[in-house]
């Protein structure tokens, strides 16, 4: 195909240095893997995760709010999606791209007591959350957030809880206690 | 009993950092998958790591 330009018509919105306005790309237009209409996810808990003293537990997040693509597995068992073997409660985008992640543990872990947050990547731990100090009530909110790389093809994540109470302790439900979201900020 | 528990029987002398998850001196572990606790990582300079049966 041929593009001819005879000097009889005009042509708008375009400038020497590309596009002039956001209008001339729509967000309909722009294809799936690019940032806009990537994959994205929100989840939350509406049961408790027990935690038991010392040991770093995988926190269960059963209800999704949303799941773009199907890339969030929100079962106790490793399931395929999108031809990914995710394990269980683990977020497996199916494009590569730099994802923002944000995630939010709540509990009862007793005045003075820590309860501590970590994001996993294929199993090890990534990136270290805040570590919260229980109040008077003994409650404590712990959050933790990164932008991370996916390869599209096997990189999961998923999130773990940690707390020395000396006791088993219950990570709380609730939509705005305990939630785990992603998003693609930047395709490969 | 949780394993840290089982742990701390076998070996009184542990303390709770030896714990922490910042360390990895021993780092405790449960992927919620119906599994059960396993320890992920021993690296405890002079005990050696249980064996299963003294976890059984």
């Amino acid at each position: 195909m041929s593009i001819i330009i005879d000097g009889t018509g005009s042509i708008s919105g375009v400038s020497s240095t590309g596009l002039t306005t956001a209008q001339t790309v729509t967000q309909s237009a722009i294809a799936t893997g690019v940032a806009g209409t990537g994959p994205t996810f929100s989840a939350y808990a509406n049961a408790v995760t027990s935690v038991p003293n010392s040991s770093a537990t995988v926190v269960q997040y059963q209800v999704k709010a949303w799941d773009t693509a199907t890339c969030f597995n929100n079962t106790s068992g490793t399931v395929s999606l999108n031809g990914i073997s995710v394990p269980a409660w683990s977020f497996a985008p199916n494009v590569a791209g730099y994802y923002q992640i944000n995630a939010g543990i709540q509990s009862q872990v007793g005045a003075l007591k820590t309860l501590e947050i970590y994001l996993n990547k294929n199993g090890g731990v990534y990136s270290y959350g805040n570590f919260t100090v229980g109040d008077p009530n003994g409650y404590c909110q712990s959050c933790v957030s990164n932008i991370i790389y996916f390869n599209g093809t096997s990189d999961s994540i998923n999130i773990s809880a940690w707390q020395a109470s000396g006791s088993t302790v219950n990570v709380s439900s609730g939509q705005g206690q305990t939630w785990f979201s992603a998003a693609l900020v930047r395709s490969a | 009993m949780s394993l840290y528990d089982k742990i701390m029987s076998i070996y009184p002398t542990l303390k709770l950092e030896d714990f922490s998850p910042m360390n990895k001196i021993i780092f405790l572990c449960d992927n919620s998958d119906e599994k059960g606790e396993f320890i992920k990582e021993w690296n405890h300079p002079t005990l050696a790591k249980p064996t299963p049966e003294q976890l059984a």
